[in-house]
């Protein structure tokens, strides 16, 4: 099922693909508008905890998961 | 024609830098960080592509990569940016070697009461210029704006010792690079916490590009806000980087196109280009050091100049002598260069000289361009 992960911007979007890309994890750059404004973030499928940690190792914080939660 | 005044903005640009503009504006015609459709996304991959090159260029973070519209937007935004985050009304240091976007935000914020400031002597030498903004230090001494290297007469700064200073005092070190990017290594790496730089000059991109690179150690306040794509639900500018700085559309060819033009720059090597300009200042100085006609401002004693010579012709006015240089296909800056502390501190602003006409090559000028100069220099006065 997909998901899809929050960033604060656009920029941190791009760079959030480019490191799962790295990590050969399918992802694509998304925009979506939610209840609380417009909101840039990724597409993915797969664990998208996993794929936050990832990030997060990466220096990239994950805002929110649509389809997966609320980040802690 | 032989075009001198690199140091204004150089020309001509890299062919790789008019092809990324030209393909920008024909296949990257969405807007980059709004919509959600394939065009924007394209947009936002070659925009991203862009500040990654430039961030990597200068040792900085991605989303600490700013894009502006030129150094003077840059400086503006980091010199209030932090002046805003520090709260009470800071004390700014900065020297007499800078360009009107330094002294003028500075002076600006002290008329408003937002903050003080004093300027350091530069004096002859490094060790000069750092004893006298060290001697300049206050308690409420929260910044120091310097340039890399004057753009009058190309005096290169020892940003490096000013750093190790300011990291002391938790002072944040805010450097104009406006000649220096692309010419000399400059890096967030040595110690700077904000690096502000034109696009058009040394990185050789587009008129209408600027960079501001940041550290992240000292907070910022953004100085416009507007629409960023972000955080739109709220009535507050995002307070992160780099939507915080980047309000309104952004000149999405001309980054791209700067992009290449850092690329170019990288491919070239900064120590080869840095020599090969050099070079060419070498020989007009050598060229012109016999000819009695002809005064050059550079100092036996000072350390380092990055490839700009000033000079005047005796009893000329610099903007009639580079009328004459334009009128025989020479193409160099006369007058005071936005710069009026380095004139000032030259002896050219007052007592019948009135700036000076500056010379910068850039990778496209020849040690030929330099012999025409210098003959024609060496032919018209004596």
């Amino acid at each position: 099922m997909n998901s899809f992960i929050i960033l604060r911007s656009s920029t941190a979007a791009m760079h959030a693909v480019k490191i799962l890309r790295k990590e050969n994890i399918p992802a694509s750059y998304t925009k979506k508008v939610t209840s609380r404004g417009c909101r840039f973030g990724v597409t993915v499928n797969g664990d998208p905890e996993e794929i936050c940690r990832v990030l997060r190792k990466k220096g990239v914080y994950c805002v929110e998961i649509k389809g997966g939660g609320m980040l802690k | 024609m032989i075009y001198l005044d690199n140091a204004a903005t150089t020309y001509p640009k890299p062919s790789g830098v008019i092809k990324a503009a030209e393909r920008a504006l024909y296949d990257c015609g969405a807007n980059p960080g709004r919509s959600g459709h394939r065009l924007a996304e394209e947009t936002s991959r070659q925009v991203y592509a862009a500040r990654e090159i430039c961030a990597e260029f200068f040792g900085a973070q991605t989303e600490n990569t700013v894009f502006t519209l030129n150094c003077t937007h840059a400086l503006n935004f980091a010199i209030k940016g932090v002046c805003a985050a520090c709260g009470r009304p800071p004390h700014i240091i900065t020297t007499d070697l800078e360009h009107n976007a330094v002294i003028r935000p500075i002076h600006e914020l002290a008329r408003r009461g937002l903050a003080s400031y004093s300027i350091a002597k530069s004096g002859k030498t490094d060790s000069e210029l750092i004893r006298n903004v060290a001697g300049l230090i206050r308690r409420d001494t929260r910044i120091v704006v310097m340039t890399a290297g004057c753009n009058v007469d190309g005096r290169i700064t020892p940003l490096e010792h000013i750093a190790e200073i300011c990291a002391k005092r938790n002072i944040c070190l805010i450097a104009d690079c406006a000649q220096a990017a692309g010419v000399i290594p400059v890096s967030l790496s040595d110690g700077i916490n904000i690096i502000c730089a034109p696009g058009h000059k040394g990185l050789y991109g587009p008129m209408g590009t600027g960079l501001l690179l940041t550290d992240g150690k000292y907070p910022l306040k953004s100085i416009i806000q507007g629409g960023t794509g972000s955080g739109s639900e709220s009535a507050e500018q995002p307070d992160f980087l780099p939507d915080m700085m980047e309000s309104g559309t952004i000149n999405t060819p001309g980054v791209i196109a700067l992009g290449s033009g850092v690329a170019f720059v990288k491919a070239k090597g900064i120590k080869r280009i840095y020599k090969h300009e050099t070079e060419i200042c070498r020989a007009v100085t050598e060229g012109l050091k016999n000819n009695r006609a002809v005064k050059i401002y550079r100092d036996p004693l000072t350390e380092r100049y990055l490839p700009v010579v000033s000079f005047n012709i005796v009893g000329v006015p610099s903007d009639e002598a580079a009328k004459t240089l334009s009128d025989n296909g020479f193409y160099l800056r006369a007058g005071l260069h936005c710069n009026f502390l380095a004139h000032k501190k030259l002896g050219t602003l007052g007592s019948g000289v009135y700036g000076t006409v500056r010379l910068a090559p850039s990778v496209f000028n020849t040690a030929a361009d330099a012999f025409k100069f210098v003959r024609f220099i060496n032919k018209t006065y004596r």
